[in-house]
């Protein structure tokens, strides 16, 4: 009974062309536009590159030009610099090819600006250090005996600090984007879940009516109608995942079938999500449907579709709700498969994912079940 | 006014969506709305340092004072995971470790290994922070080379090391006025996506329930002729979008505090005819007679997908060159060009403004002919 009952809704759901077209194009199209906007703003924004600023040719300074040589030579040079007069230096700044403008007056460096930012604060910074540097050799200068130590030490190259690298994985946080968007495609299976009630509740659909005055016990028809949400649900986020991993090349680090599984999890949770609203209360088709799609839509903000940062600043004030929210809990997945060696913290979000999917189901069972009606 | 009165019967049905998305923006742009306004002079970023000192030495508390005087430090003691969050999410721009040991090793001579660097972005503090770390060292043992003891080396650094070089300021970019701060404008950024999600879901399905073949053809053979049905149409249509409008207009008035003054009438004006090229989109979409699932995830699709590449959640400035020169065929980058030049991000030309509304208006113009098109064409195919 069961498995002819889940063939009949399997194929049922088959035939409903435009609404499979959409869920598969939905996260293709949003995928794409989502590549388009977020490609090379990471090393654009947050990686270091080297800050390009032009030193005034006006006053020559021979100090300076052997100061910033060496810097340039270095294995990781700070600066880029141009000799520029100051019409073309200005020019420049105006149109952002240079950050800053250094001259030298009396041996002391004055910068110009047109922003704040890190690549201002830096060039600040190396102004900062040659100016200090400057006047420890001239205070040291009247004891001609430590000038030559004082000198060489400030001249040489140190690295002091020992860099340890916390995450070996990818850590582009603008590809949390592209995780939320997972957890988005996946909560969207909220609204092939909504339909499990639709179809089975007598006062919402003609279908729900001659359901209810048949045989087959609720239990069977409801399980089966779940059942093969699920397997199209899964469908679709195999198809999501396989897109952004092999079209969009969104990375997703080594363990790609993990990836699979959270978001095979996450289509689950979403589709339970959509059973759950569905037997809420008695309201229209239309309305399930709005509610559907705000809780969702809120579920994806909170957890950082629009404002990439949303969860850490959530994670400030009322960290509970990242434990909580769906959408938080499947982009974590995501997040904690990308940043940290071992699974524990995985597996402990797929638990949480397991857990809601019960309660979820377990909530629209217990409502859609017992439900009559007085007349059909 | 029959038809008039039966498209909000309808609305009456799908109104709740709108509300729902409506409730939502609202509360969010009012939590949104941090202040963020622009300097005359040249301010150093300033960044949010964690220090774990496991020397506790007076050396390392000096170097604590001095960092402190230009950033935000805080002493932690978290474990690797926690750090690695913080870190991730920038909740720290750097995590810095002075090794048990570090002034002895900085009195030794000794210039390595003297401190450590949690990382996870290659990032412009790192870079920044090493070097006024080297610069620290570098200073104090030259100090300590010229004679001076450590106590008298250290306050030296200190003093040294906390000189500021004269910077000059140039702002080209105009200031956010006080009649459109930069903080008031994110809550036009915002409109864009949730005029196009609340017309779509609501506008949208009243329109899709009118043009279902079934009522069309009813209509259609009715004694009500096709030029006074769709005026009708319209003129609903009409009442609900400027009504929507206005209440955003309103709900920002409120949120500002005070009636709009200057640059923000600007803002009203360039949001009105946003919600035109909007109402265009619901309008054409609708034509195509969707299910209301089809229509919520299409809803998405435009919504999100314009918001992403046309700056409205990501600012138009780290956007590429390729993203931008796509997005010039959209309307919300036309949007948001006139929104960055009201709220100072792009200096102010009342010729492009209107350069920006025009191409919106021609967008909106674009819409409602090609629904007319679309309506046409299905008429022929009925009869």
């Amino acid at each position: 009974m069961f498995l002819h009952n889940l063939k009949y809704e399997l194929l049922a759901q088959l035939r409903v062309r435009m609404f499979i077209i959409w869920l598969l194009v939905f996260p293709i199209a949003l995928g794409f536009f989502f590549k388009m906007a977020f490609s090379g703003i990471y090393e654009k924004q947050d990686v270091f590159s080297t800050v390009p600023a032009a030193v005034l040719t006006d006053n020559d300074d021979p100090q300076l030009k052997a100061v910033l040589e060496q810097l340039e030579k270095s294995e990781k040079p700070v600066l880029k610099v141009s000799y520029l007069s100051a019409e073309e230096a200005e020019r420049q700044l105006k149109e952002e090819t240079v950050e800053g403008i250094i001259r030298s007056e009396n041996g002391v460096l004055k910068l110009t600006v047109a922003g704040e930012g890190m690549n201002e604060t830096i060039l600040k910074s190396f102004c900062d250090r040659y100016n200090s540097n400057a006047e420890i050799i001239k205070a040291s200068a009247a004891d001609p005996a430590r000038i030559a130590a004082v000198s060489g030490i400030l001249m040489q190259d140190i690295s002091p600090v020992e860099d340890i690298r916390l995450s070996g994985g990818n850590t582009n946080y603008y590809d949390e984007y592209f995780y939320n968007l997972i957890a988005m495609v996946g909560l969207f299976g909220a609204l092939i879940g909504l339909t499990i009630t639709i179809e089975n509740q007598a006062n919402l659909s003609p279908l729900g009516a001659r359901k209810n005055c048949s045989p087959t016990p609720k239990s069977v028809s409801l399980t089966a109608s779940l059942v093969s949400r699920f397997i199209m649900q899964t469908a679709v986020m195999i198809v999501c995942v396989t897109f952004q991993q092999f079209v969009l090349g969104v990375d997703y680090g080594r363990n790609l079938p993990l990836v699979y599984l959270a978001a095979i999890f996450s289509g689950i949770l979403g589709v339970s999500l959509g059973f759950m609203v569905g037997s809420l209360g008695r309201g229209s088709k239309d309305l399930k449907t709005s509610v559907t799609t705000a809780v969702v839509m809120l579920s994806c903000f909170l957890s950082g579709l629009m404002v990439g940062n949303m969860k850490s600043v959530i994670a400030r004030y009322v960290p509970i709700v990242n434990e909580i929210n769906p959408a938080s809990v499947i982009s974590d997945c995501f997040h904690c498969l990308n940043i940290y060696d071992d699974y524990s913290r995985f597996i402990s979000k797929l638990i949480v994912m397991a857990v809601m999917t019960f309660i979820f189901s377990f909530i629209g069972f217990i409502l859609t079940r017992r439900r009559r009606y007085a007349s059909l | 006014m029959q038809v008039f009165k039966v498209f909000f019967q309808i609305l009456k049905k799908k109104y709740k969506s709108a509300l729902i998305y409506t409730v939502i923006f609202l509360v969010i742009s009012y939590g949104l709305s941090n202040s963020n306004t622009r300097n005359t002079e040249f301010k150093e970023s300033k960044l949010n340092i964690a220090v774990m000192d496991e020397d506790e030495s007076f050396q390392s508390g000096a170097l604590k004072d001095l960092i402190g005087r230009k950033h935000t430090v805080k002493s932690i003691d978290y474990d690797k995971d926690t750090l690695t969050e913080l870190l991730y999410w920038e909740e720290y721009d750097y995590i810095l470790v002075i090794n048990n040991g570090f002034s002895e090793a900085l009195a030794a001579g000794k210039t390595e290994g003297l401190f450590k660097e949690y990382r996870v972005h290659d990032s412009f503090s790192s870079v920044y922070m090493n070097s006024i770390l080297g610069e620290y060292v570098k200073t104090a043992q030259a100090y300590a080379a010229a004679g001076l003891s450590w106590e008298e080396a250290a306050a030296r650094t200190a003093e040294t090391l906390s000189r500021d070089t004269e910077v000059t300021y140039w702002s080209d970019v105009a200031e956010g006025s006080e009649e459109y701060s930069l903080w008031f404008s994110h809550y036009f950024q915002y409109m864009p996506y949730i005029l196009i999600s609340v017309l779509l879901s609501a506008l949208g399905p009243v329109l899709s329930a009118l043009n279902k073949k079934e009522i069309r053809y009813r209509t259609e053979c009715s004694s009500l002729s096709a030029r006074s049905t769709t005026p009708q149409i319209f003129a609903a249509s009409a009442v609900f979008v400027i009504a929507l409008w206005l209440i955003y207009m309103i709900a920002g008035a409120v949120m500002k505090g005070g009636i709009y003054e200057g640059r923000a009438w600007l803002a009203v004006l360039n949001s009105f005819v946003f919600t035109l090229v909007a109402a265009g989109i619901a309008i054409f979409v609708s034509s195509f007679s969707l299910e209301d699932n089809v229509g919520s995830m299409i809803t998405q699709v435009i919504g999100l997908g314009m918001s992403f590449i046309c700056g409205v959640f990501v600012p138009l400035s780290v956007l590429g060159d390729s993203v931008k020169a796509a997005a010039r065929f959209l309307p919300a980058y036309w949007y948001i060009r006139a929104n960055d030049m009201l709220n100072g991000r792009d200096p102010f030309s009342a010729g492009q403004f209107a350069v920006c509304l025009t191409i919106q208006l021609g967008f909106a113009a674009a819409l409602f002919l090609m629904t007319l098109v679309i309506k046409r064409s299905r008429r022929r195919e009925s009869f």
